[in-house]
């Protein structure tokens, strides 16, 4: 394990960073995140695991803005937002979010699902269905545009979850556990998929995962232990393992 | 895709449970309009019918709980024709009674010649004279309802009557209407020289000043009668006032209940939409857009009842009109007003429902929601 600061100097646009976070669950008993510190470069993408309860997901929930923290902040791309508006309108326009479950609405065609996140900020329905389109191609799921997710398989589903958070064209991506739940074949296509955003469109990507061939895909490596946490050498870890 | 499709597509993904609760605002608006709209039937009924008969004032023995069971001296009428700006009095005696076929009749009686017989219109006979007995003029609708012409017999207070004439008239009450002889009805229900109230019609050249005048010195001129101009006889009458407070009660509770259905409703839908609601949120839509898609649910299902309610509502209150027990008393006053009050109040129900789980939900943080599955 290197001892590297996870304060770094980085160009706003795609960086995402925080500093001195607090999280505490069971009225202050358990603490989930302990003055932890953490950053990602624009296009850099880092693995970030740990045991069960160490505060993977809550470090993922609060780079999101979706827990409310005892202390510490965030910066998204230069901005530090600090009430629910502004975060909201942060996940609207910066942040992908990728789930475990993949979290689609069941009323709403998978097309809808994707057009989702743009309700609001893209008001011409035509460019907003171009851009479902668009998406579900990427994601190799054109033919289940007009699907509800009840029939797909779990490969499927999580493929237009990650169309659905790329709606809005976000410089980050935030995954908990994108493979959770997936077979490998499945698994396989969603780090691809993940892996392409990253080298090809300079995506930043924080996938919080416990499957070792998802942490090797990624750049970097951020373990999390009772709430605080490290950077380790992939390579040296990979070969301990 | 839009706010109202996505809004649709959750109503309609649970359609027992939409249907169940469209139900429960459409009993309850129909509830709303069918009572509130038999309620002012009554009322207009009777001022159309006052109107027709050019009736100004009504007099009437204070106290009396009704039309019906008041009682003042028929001879009252000719101190009121006296009385300056009056132009015309009528003594006039109103009965309800049942008749052979198990029908019931709203009889009134006047003196022959008396104004309000002059007011009337003929389709058909004569109107009774002073010699006329056991002599009867019925409404147009009371004829053909059970099936008489002039000359035929009808037989009320066990005592047939002879039909002079049927009248034709705007008014629903008058339409059904028998009318008699004042003389005659008071000898055959044992009230001579009673009436049970006095129309009184103004001089028609006086002006609205005039006439407001007019019927103030009435009233202090008669005081120990009630003298109420006949806008206030429709609505303040003990039976009108009865039967709007009726009505009123049973609507809010009524309106109440759906309120509690769509509560209901909204409350199982959003808690059971929790993780789905959250996921909204995660993708950058704010409270406010989640809120308002909750209460654009809950206007479209709240308005969708209201306007079936409201047409229920319309059809009850004519059924209910169409029962011989009310035949001919009863129009029910479904004005466009009154089916715009049935939505608007079924579209605030589904606004004041839903509005609590729809904070409710949204105020929950968002991880908490999606960890929690």
């Amino acid at each position: 394990m290197t001892g590297a600061s996870s304060i770094r100097s980085f160009p706003p646009k795609g960086s995402i960073s925080a500093r001195d976070l607090v999280k505490t669950f069971n009225r202050g008993s358990t603490r989930a995140l302990d003055h932890l510190d953490f950053g990602a470069a624009p296009g850099e993408m880092t693995a970030v695991t740990g045991p069960s309860g160490s505060g993977k997901s809550t470090l993922l929930y609060a780079l999101a803005g979706l827990i409310d923290l005892e202390s510490g902040s965030v910066s998204v791309s230069g901005e530090t937002p600090r009430t629910h508006a502004e975060w909201t309108r942060m996940r609207q326009r910066h942040i992908g979010l990728i789930f475990q479950d993949d979290w689609l609405l069941p009323t709403l065609t998978c097309a809808q699902n994707v057009e989702l996140p743009m309700i609001g900020l893209e008001h011409n329905q035509k460019r907003r269905r171009e851009r479902v389109d668009e998406l579900l191609k990427r994601v190799n799921a054109s033919d289940l545009a007009d699907r509800t997710p009840a029939g797909l398989s779990g490969g499927e589903r999580q493929r237009v979850a990650i169309a659905r958070s790329l709606a809005n064209r976000p410089e980050i991506l935030l995954a908990d556990e994108p493979t959770g739940e997936l077979d490998s074949g499945n698994s396989q296509i969603v780090m691809d998929l993940l892996t392409t955003l990253s080298t090809r469109e300079k995506m930043t990507i924080v996938i919080v995962t416990h499957d070792p061939r998802v942490a090797r895909a990624c750049g970097r490596h951020f373990v999390l232990c009772d709430g605080k946490g490290t950077y380790s050498d992939l390579s040296s870890e990979t070969e301990a393992s | 895709m839009t706010f109202s499709s996505i809004a649709y597509a959750n109503l309609r993904s649970h359609a027992v449970r939409t249907l169940a609760t469209l139900f429960s605002v459409l009993l309850a608006v129909a509830s709303f309009v069918a009572l509130i709209g038999l309620a002012r039937g009554v009322e207009q009924s009777l001022l159309s019918a006052l109107n027709q008969r050019q009736t100004d004032v009504v007099i009437t023995e204070k106290g009396a709980v009704d039309l019906i069971s008041s009682i003042v001296d028929e001879d009252l009428a000719e101190r009121i024709e006296a009385f300056d700006g009056v132009s015309d009095a009528a003594a006039e005696l109103t009965r309800m009674t049942s008749l052979d076929n198990g029908g019931s009749a709203v009889v009134v009686a006047w003196h022959p010649g008396a104004y309000p017989w002059r007011a009337l219109t003929l389709s058909q006979g004569a109107l009774p004279d002073e010699r006329a007995g056991e002599a009867a003029v019925v409404g147009e609708a009371f004829a053909n309802r059970y099936g008489l012409e002039v000359g035929d017999a009808l037989r009320l207070f066990h005592t047939d009557f002879e039909i002079l004439g049927i009248a034709d008239s705007e008014s629903l009450l008058t339409r059904n209407l028998v009318m008699l002889p004042l003389a005659t009805a008071q000898r055959l229900t044992f009230r001579e020289g009673q009436a049970t109230a006095i129309n009184v019609r103004l001089d028609p050249a006086l002006s609205q000043a005039g006439k407001t005048a007019a019927i103030e010195r009435l009233k202090t001129g008669f005081s120990e009668y009630a003298v109420e101009d006949i806008q206030a006889l429709a609505t303040g009458h003990t039976f009108a006032r009865i039967a709007d407070v009726l009505s009123r009660s049973i609507a809010v509770v009524a309106l109440l209940s759906a309120v509690f259905a769509i509560f209901n409703t909204m409350s199982t839908a959003v808690r059971e939409r929790r993780g789905e609601i959250a996921i909204m949120n995660a993708v950058g839509w704010s409270r406010q857009q989640i809120v308002l898609l909750i209460l654009l649910e809950a206007a479209v299902l709240s308005g969708a009842g209201g306007l079936l309610g409201c047409a229920a509502g319309a059809g009850v209150a004519h059924a209910v009109a169409g029962w011989d027990a009310v035949s001919g008393i009863v129009d029910p006053a479904i004005s466009p007003r009154l089916l715009a009050e049935g939505l608007l109040i079924s579209i605030f129900m589904g606004l004041a429902g839903a509005l609590l789980p729809a904070l409710q939900t949204t105020s929950l943080s968002p991880a908490s929601v999606l960890r929690g599955k």
